[in-house]
């Protein structure tokens, strides 16, 4: 099998990947614990994404699970989830950006998720007041008591995965998160492997 | 600015507003910093999506999804810093005769809709629409992630009161909510009361329990 698109992205960068419709986009957490925010855009037209507050609102749910399938912000199926080797991410947290460093831990220039996926795709026309809020695959955030959030570190081991397949054509980001100061990567950003193809990738 | 200063600043203060959100349409109105924001679903049942840019940057807007990191919470309470984009303040939870408001679910089309045509009517542009903040809208989380929508018990009356922190425009909309669950149908008016001082402001109704 050859694979369209195969991309090991550093633990804290991001990369741009594409699929056509049926194609299967996996994504591998090469090392365990790493969580990994991804976007995707509709190929024909970049003001419709993938919108977990849309996937909110039709699951009934803030979590995504193997089977669902997740719509665009003009409440279209835009890719559906496959296979699940984890079962816990995160639809509910916006990408870390420079603000979010700058303002909340007091550091600015640190490298974060908004700019790692924006520089990523922007060259197909995307605006970054346009940027989507992203799906955080194997990020962990439970309801703690009375509707709190918990922060915690993604329970995935190396080499376990998550596998989308394409409804329409998109494009779209993923960026190992680059957050070293709280829970959510195990304070060590590693790389991930993203992979499309006609078949779900194995290996 | 109607907040207790060391040195106060020497002027008028900024205007107050009354304004009336007509079933099915939406309102855009200017707050100044330190006003208080008062949202009231005067004939009640009516979800209240809210919206905001700041005054100096349209690209800044009162996003939910930074309220719920930067508080830690899921949940909309009393106290509850409403923050930016950019993680700063703009709106705090003053009074709340309610206690059950939204920060996770999408406007609807129609919502989005009516504020794009409200905003087009005051020749504001912004690069977007944002996700609101669902006022009077009952979608109750549960520890295994379920949302759990309901009809809005919002009482005729029913009233949130913010503290404003930026010089912004605020957008509510009185249309269906995403939800069909969630939607008074036919949409109910809403008005929107900007005051400088808290005794300006109507009693609220009380607190509603259970």
């Amino acid at each position: 099998m050859t694979w369209r698109v195969d991309r090991v992205v550093p633990g804290g960068f991001g990369a741009s990947w594409d699929a056509r419709a049926g194609e299967f986009v996996t994504v591998v957490d090469l090392e365990g614990l790493q969580a990994g925010d991804f976007i995707a855009f509709v190929a024909t037209d970049p003001q419709e994404w993938l919108s977990p507050i849309h996937c909110r609102e039709s699951l009934r749910s803030i979590f995504v699970r193997s089977g669902d399938v997740l719509v665009t912000n003009r409440r279209r199926p835009a890719l559906v989830i496959v296979r699940d080797d984890v079962g816990v991410h995160d639809a509910t947290i916006p990408a870390c950006d420079p603000t979010r460093y700058a303002v909340e831990f007091g550091v600015p220039g640190h490298r974060n998720c908004l700019e790692n996926m924006w520089q990523s795709v922007r060259e197909r026309g995307v605006a970054i007041e346009r940027m989507p809020e992203p799906l955080n695959l194997f990020q962990n955030t439970p309801v703690v008591g009375e509707g709190r959030i918990g922060l915690t570190d993604p329970l995935s081991r190396p080499g376990q995965r998550i596998v989308l397949q394409a409804l329409v054509d998109v494009f779209g980001s993923l960026s190992p998160c680059p957050q070293d100061i709280i829970p959510g990567n195990g304070l060590f950003p590693t790389p991930m492997r993203v992979v499309v193809g006609d078949a779900p990738f194995e290996s | 600015m109607p907040m207790l200063m060391i040195d106060p600043s020497p002027g008028p203060l900024p205007p107050e507003v009354d304004v009336a959100v007509p079933a099915g349409a939406a309102v855009v109105l200017p707050v100044s910093t330190g006003q208080l924001l008062a949202v009231e679903a005067v004939e009640g049942a009516q979800v209240a999506p809210l919206f905001a840019w700041t005054m100096v940057d349209a690209g800044e807007w009162l996003s939910p999804h930074h309220t719920r990191v930067f508080g830690g919470t899921f949940v909309l309470r009393m106290g509850t810093r409403l923050v930016t984009n950019r993680r700063r303040p703009i709106f705090v939870v003053g009074r709340d005769s309610l206690r059950r408001h939204d920060l996770l679910l999408p406007a609807s089309t129609d919502a989005v809709d009516a504020v794009e045509v409200a905003l087009a009517r005051v020749g504001l542009v912004v690069p977007r629409v944002p996700d609101p903040v669902n006022l009077f809208m009952d979608a109750r989380l549960e520890e295994d992630g379920t949302i759990d929508v309901g009809p809005s018990p919002a009482r005729p009356g029913e009233r949130v009161t913010m503290r404003a922190l930026i010089d912004c425009q605020v957008a509510v909309a009185a249309t269906r909510a995403g939800t069909p669950e969630a939607s008074a149908d036919p949409p109910r008016s809403l008005r929107v009361i900007v005051r400088n001082h808290v005794a300006s402001l109507p009693d609220d109704l009380p607190v509603l329990t259970g």
